[in-house]
């Protein structure tokens, strides 16, 4: 089979790729730290349990979209004709399907210990001579696990914007989320403190919860972007107006009757196919430079000429002239 | 971007994303200053173990565990840890109320609240350590070989002759290790060294040789969630508990003495 052309991203992307590499990688480098620590301090506190794997989970975006930025960019082959773009819609399923789970099961267990009537015990811990309550220990770790994942969620996004990369943005909305974790599991430590037992069981559910919800907004969100759904912004939230733009500027060519188009997204690539009408009646087959022939390459070069100047992410577009015929019904359904 | 007119993103879960980050900064140090505030007395005991203790009754809830703790003839408690039980409710203070019960028993009563304490040689690797509230360990006991003064240890301990009490820990370990045990209740005056505990090898004045194959820590139970009692116990057991395996070396020693030899519990009769 023919391959489509590689794809490169143009020089402000690829610095926005490489930016986002290092955030990655300074991510991982930071939950390094954060996770055994949490490991450490955590205790039987069924809410600081809950804050440390949603932490582990955490792990799974940046390393899915190192391995993904490998695997993306390799040629097209006659096997994998439409390139290896998706290789990050992938790795996001299975962060997604592991949020989903570990979230379900975490709010089950956080229920189960409420319906049980378990009391949290937090001992003490002694560090320099001190013996103090171990739960002193938990909140500046809470901030520590918290604040920085933040700050790093904020720095991915913008990034995530502009290379419209769908997992890297939910990865970073999720950190920047992160803070609510933090306050639920204080809140729980807190409670236990005040001699509230069934505290760290709510924090722990409401943290399940969040954990749960991400899951399954993610899977949603990537279930329809396997499956060819219409194009969408980078946070899910909308519909690209890009298919609409994309049929107007086609149609604002001369010879352009009537421009239908359909696009499908791979990754931060769109591919799609253009569906044009000509003016003076479509004689399709016309010869090539031909005197009484429409010259059909120069009109296909134009028109794919104009719809890759429209947006850096349009890989390929296959044009298709219809013939006259279909107009009547066309232009009987649009505006 | 290309964006049709503004809609909720749908990562906004409680639409609180795009907050700029004073807002979390200041809802954490919010939290620790309202918990400092309340530093005083933190943490609180769900059930109110701690301040019902004081001035009033200690229920402890013991298992006969020579020479941790054990009952005479008249019914007196005697043993190291119930020495350290009866200093604290000195200090509490508090009256005691021994209540004695298989280790199950005990700490089912316990775990619903019908009992303060559980003492009688607990150790932290116990099948129940998650149900119920334990302290840090008071004092840890190694499980060696022990030869006589004088006497040199053994080469190989695979094929060595090594006596042990049958159905002690220290005659599975031993076995474990490949010598030959020889079971026998009376350990003293033996020609062979002996598997056994370090407050046992202390009490003969024997000498551990060896790597530990075995460290035991020992704790004290208390009812799930109390960290109020957990944490006076913490503070008070180190410095109270300082000198344990000397006092339980003695108590052992004392009942070599008087030949008690009622509760095999491992122990020289």
């Amino acid at each position: 089979m023919k391959p489509t052309a590689d794809f490169e991203l143009p020089p402000e992307r690829a610095k926005d790729l490489r930016q986002a590499k290092q955030l990655s990688w300074a991510t991982l480098a930071y939950l390094a730290t954060v996770i055994p620590l949490m490991g450490w301090v955590m205790g039987s506190s069924q809410a600081m349990r809950t804050a440390w794997i949603e932490d582990l989970l955490s792990l799974v975006p940046p390393i899915g979209f190192l391995v993904a930025a490998r695997i993306r960019f390799r040629p097209h082959s006659e096997h994998y004709p439409y390139g290896f773009h998706r290789a990050t819609n992938i790795a996001f399923l299975l962060a997604a399907l592991a949020l989903l789970v570990m979230g379900g099961y975490l709010l089950g267990d956080a229920v189960g210990k409420l319906i049980i009537a378990e009391h949290p015990t937090i001992g003490s811990v002694t560090l320099l001579g001190h013996t103090f309550w171990q739960g002193w220990l938990m909140l500046p770790v809470l901030v520590y696990a918290t604040i920085p994942a933040f700050i790093l969620g904020r720095l991915k996004l913008p990034v995530a914007n502009q290379l419209h990369d769908k997992p890297l943005y939910a990865d970073a909305a999720m950190n920047k989320a992160d803070w609510m974790t933090g306050v639920a599991a204080a809140v729980g430590v807190l409670g236990i403190g005040y001699g509230w037992w069934w505290a760290d069981a709510v924090a722990a559910g409401v943290i399940a919860l969040s954990v749960f919800n991400d899951g399954v907004q993610n899977l949603r969100a990537v279930i329809g972007d396997l499956m060819d759904r219409a194009p969408q912004s980078v946070d899910h939230s909308k519909y690209l107006d890009l298919p609409e733009r994309l049929k107007m500027a086609l149609q604002e060519l001369p010879w352009v009757q009537h421009a239908d188009v359909r696009l499908r997204e791979h990754g931060h690539v769109l591919y799609g196919e253009a569906f044009l009408v000509m003016r003076d009646g479509g004689r399709v087959g016309g010869r090539v430079g031909g005197r009484d022939g429409v010259d059909v390459t120069e009109r296909a070069e134009q028109a794919l000429a104009t719809a890759y100047d429209l947006d850096w992410r349009l890989h390929e577009l296959v044009v298709q002239f219809l013939p006259e015929a279909e107009t009547d019904r066309a232009s009987e359904g649009d505006g | 971007m290309e964006f049709l007119p503004q809609q909720r993103p749908m990562y906004a879960r409680f639409d609180l994303l795009d907050l700029r980050w004073p807002t979390p900064v200041g809802m954490l140090i919010g939290a620790l200053w309202l918990a400092s505030m309340s530093g005083c007395g933190f943490p609180h005991d769900p059930e109110q173990t701690l301040q019902r203790v004081q001035g009033h009754t200690l229920r402890v809830g013991v298992v006969q565990h020579p020479p941790w703790a054990y009952r005479d003839g008249q019914g007196k408690w005697h043993g190291a840890e119930v020495d350290l039980v009866e200093r604290l409710a000195e200090q509490l203070p508090a009256q005691v109320h021994w209540i004695t019960g298989s280790e199950s028993e005990l700490i089912e009563a316990l775990r619903r609240f019908e009992l303060d304490l559980v003492i009688g040689g607990l150790t932290d690797d116990a099948v129940w350590s998650s149900e119920v509230g334990i302290t840090a360990s008071y004092y840890s006991s190694r499980i060696s070989l022990g030869v006589r003064p004088g006497k040199s240890p053994p080469e190989e301990l695979e094929g060595a002759n090594v006596a042990a009490v049958p159905g002690s820990l220290a005659a599975a370990l031993a076995k474990g290790e490949g010598a030959k045990v020889e079971y026998t209740d009376d350990l003293v005056g033996m020609p062979i060294p002996i598997a056994a505990e370090s407050w046992q090898l202390a009490a003969l004045e024997w000498a551990e040789v060896g790597e530990p194959w075995k460290t035991l820590h020992h704790v004290w139970a208390v009812p799930p969630g109390e960290n109020a009692w957990l944490l006076y116990l913490d503070r008070y057991l180190p410095a109270a508990a300082a000198d344990f395996s000397r006092r339980l070396a003695e108590e052992e020693r004392q009942r070599l003495q008087e030949g008690q030899g009622t509760e095999p519990s491992g122990a020289l009769p």
